[in-house]
């Protein structure tokens, strides 16, 4: 090679350098795509029994939607006959005095569990730290936590079995879309664990999360655009005994309900409502067509006999239909006669009120016992 | 002849026989084993009741809280006339009428009656009405704060069983006669039928043969009738309403059973066909049973059929004695369906004439 085409060469292989180094700079310091929001349901692990959301911005701003969400979520706690989610004072409404919490940066609260079982825990959208609600946790229990790691991620546990842990810190996206930890998870230690382990292969690429799937993910869907929503599947055990089909009725499922604020009109008479639906499954379409019947006639019923001109404005607007062999009842009614209708409709069943709340019976997940107050 | 060689010639049989064995053996089977889902319940759960309101005291809460107590074992009907429900219960559309009383939901009356009329006819509703009746009373009496009293009326004298069923047993045997007997004379005359043929027409010789049994009917009749009076049950089956009913029936069912008969050129697979018409004459056309006894599948298959019509004249006019202009419309509709079974009837022996 000749002295030029040396150089030559040597100008090529640098200007080919200079680009690749430019290339990658550029790729370095480009703003990275913003992650991508997502609802904190993605982080429900598997094989819950049921999952609900309160919107705490509006609990906060509007009283109205305040008193309808506590009715709402009081009818909850009670309604798997009656042993339902936990249904105790939330750090993210009334913080210890001395926390050092904000709880006007918490947005939301996704709650989840199963069954007769102490498992279950909260998944908190807020700006605080894992650090800070333990902190917290401490000041009001007098509990003490120990920080563990569990894949990647800081654990807080105590020995009374909660536990806390940051599962978004803002890095990677979260249903928050501003710096700083976003998604939070207190609760039963192993449901922790398990919304722990949701994360961690959320985050991995190759790994397959197992979150919530199947009806109850899409009963919860169909809430859609409540204050208060909830999903919720039965144990079949607790089917009520209805005269002439009791044997034929297989399940009852309250598969949702959602608690809504109809804006329509002013702001003054805004109404307060809760939608239900429920979903009762028998033998075969014939005895769905009686359990629909026995419905309709509990109905009529109530109509005759009550003096309650709410009540009976809500019945009227109560449906019982039949697909196949299920009997698919929706209504939608304030919160204070909610009560009233769901008696009438799981017949025989105790006045919510005479029973102790579930969390009474057994520790509650995180240990602490009953009060009155949302998630 | 060994047993190998009779196993094989039976083989060698069923298979030029394979068309009439495909009958008996998948199609026969498969159409028994489908009419079972006809059936759902041992009760009249599905049984047509009129609810009338009695007078303009009534409040639309009231009417729905009787009829959602009737809907547990009963399908109620709104009816605004009493007379035109205790017509409608001499007709069979409705099996009882509930009427509705005033005042059930005011809680400054104690107790109110309620009556619920049946036809003392209608045998095979009686016992399950008295059943009906005592899960209403008890039902509304748990729920309301007013008692109420319901009581069962019966109207007409109670009929026995066995005199119910004296009509229902000459349309199984007129059913019969068309499905069974007339394709076997037909099938035994064929090689006649040809000759016949050459004198007059074949429509000629299937309209006398159809007249012929239409009058033989006659027999039965009397001897039904005969015995009916000897055992003293009290059913006029000798009433013009019953005749026609009777008449017509076998005139359209002989019809349909003449066109299977030349279209399947009298073989056994039209016999066996006819046979598994008969069934569904006998199952469907509520010939002992209420409409909705069994299911609402049955109930609405039931009041499709011509011949279930038929059936409540004959009741109608033998059992409560009421006139055949009663049920003009219906018996109109019934020769309507005669007519029309000459349809088939004919293009069946258009297509026989062709292929002979």
């Amino acid at each position: 090679m000749t002295p030029d085409g040396r150089a030559l060469a040597v100008a090529a292989v640098a200007a080919l350098l200079f680009t690749g180094l430019g290339a990658g700079a550029l790729l370095l310091t480009a703003d990275r795509a913003p992650p991508e929001p997502y609802e904190p349901t993605a982080t429900v692990p598997a094989g819950v029994d049921y999952v609900g959301t309160v919107n705490l911005t509006a609990y906060r701003s509007d009283p109205a939607v305040a008193n309808g969400s506590r009715a709402s979520l009081g009818f909850q706690s009670r309604v798997e006959f009656y042993a339902g989610p936990p249904y105790l004072r939330s750090l993210a409404l009334s913080p210890p005095p001395n926390a050092s919490l904000d709880p006007t940066n918490a947005s939301r609260v996704t709650y989840f569990g199963r069954s007769g079982s102490r498992y279950g825990a909260r998944l908190v959208v807020a700006n605080w730290t894992g650090e800070a609600a333990a902190e917290a946790l401490e000041s009001r229990r007098g509990i003490g936590f120990t920080p563990e790691t569990r894949r990647g991620y800081t654990v807080r546990r105590s020995e009374a079995g909660a536990a806390v842990a940051v599962l978004d810190n803002g890095a990677e996206g979260g249903p928050v879309p501003r710096a700083g930890p976003r998604l939070l998870t207190i609760g039963n230690a192993s449901a922790v664990e398990d919304a722990v382990d949701v994360a961690a292969d959320r985050a991995a690429t190759d790994a397959e999360p197992a979150t919530l799937d199947g009806d109850l993910r899409r009963e919860y869907r169909e809430t859609s655009d409540g204050y208060v929503r909830f999903a919720y599947r039965f144990r079949p055990s607790t089917v009520p005994d209805y005269p002439f089909v009791g044997p034929a009725v297989r399940t009852i499922q309250y598969v949702g309900s959602s608690y809504t604020l109809d804006r329509a009109g002013t702001n003054a008479a805004a109404t307060p409502a809760v939608r239900v639906r429920i979903h009762i499954t028998s033998e075969g379409a014939g005895s769905a067509d009686d359990v629909r019947n026995i419905l309709a006639a509990g109905q009529s019923f109530y109509l005759l006999q009550s003096s309650n001109d709410t009540l009976k404005t809500e019945l009227r607007r109560a449906r019982f239909n039949v697909t196949g062999r299920t009997v698919v009842t929706e209504y939608e009614s304030s919160p204070a006669g909610l009560r009233v209708l769901v008696r009438g409709l799981f017949r025989n069943q105790p006045e919510p009120e005479s029973l102790d709340p579930p969390a009474s019976a057994e520790p509650s997940s995180s240990g602490r016992p009953p009060a009155r107050g949302p998630a | 002849m060994s047993l190998r060689t009779i196993l094989r010639k039976e083989l060698l049989w069923s298979r030029h026989r394979a068309l009439a064995l495909l009958f008996v053996l998948v199609l026969l089977p498969a159409a028994f084993a489908g009419a079972s889902v006809f059936f759902q319940s041992t009760l009249p759960k599905d049984a047509p009741v009129a609810v009338v309101v009695e007078d303009d005291a009534v409040s639309g809460a009231e009417y729905d809280v009787v009829a959602a107590s009737f809907r547990l074992f009963s399908r109620p009907v709104r009816y605004d006339s009493e007379a035109r429900a205790l017509r409608d219960l001499e007709r069979e559309t409705v099996y009882a009428v509930v009427s509705v009383p005033p005042d059930l939901g005011d809680p400054a009356v104690d107790r109110v009656n309620m009556t619920v009329t049946i036809d003392g006819d209608m045998t095979p509703y009686r016992e399950p009405s008295g059943a009906l009746v005592s899960v209403v009373s008890a039902t509304m009496n748990r729920q309301l704060d007013t008692r109420v009293v319901v009581d069962r009326e019966v109207r007409g004298e109670e009929r026995k069983l066995a005199s119910y069923l004296l009509p229902s047993f000459l349309q199984i045997l007129v059913f019969t006669f068309a499905f069974a007997y007339l394709p076997y004379n037909l099938a035994s005359e064929e090689a006649v039928l040809d000759r016949l043929r050459v004198e007059t027409s074949l429509d000629a010789v299937v309209a006398g043969k159809l007249l012929f049994f239409t009058g033989l009917l006659a027999v039965p009749l009397l001897v039904f009738h005969g015995l009916g009076l000897g055992l003293g049950y009290g059913v006029n089956l000798l009433a013009p309403g019953a005749i026609l009913a009777y008449g017509l029936t076998f005139l359209a069912c002989g019809a349909i059973a003449t066109a299977v008969t030349f279209a399947s050129g009298f073989g056994t697979t039209g016999r066996l066909l006819n046979v598994l018409v008969l069934f569904a004459f006998l199952g469907f056309s509520g010939l002992v049973y209420p409409a909705g006894f069994f299911s609402p599948l049955r109930r609405g298959v039931v009041r499709l059929m011509p011949t279930h019509y038929a059936m409540v004249v004959v009741r109608g006019t033998t059992l409560r004695d009421l006139p055949p202009a009663e049920f003009g419309t219906w018996l109109g509709g019934v020769a309507l369906f005669a007519l029309a079974a000459l349809v088939p009837l004919k293009l069946a022996m258009i297509a026989y004439e062709r292929g002979t």
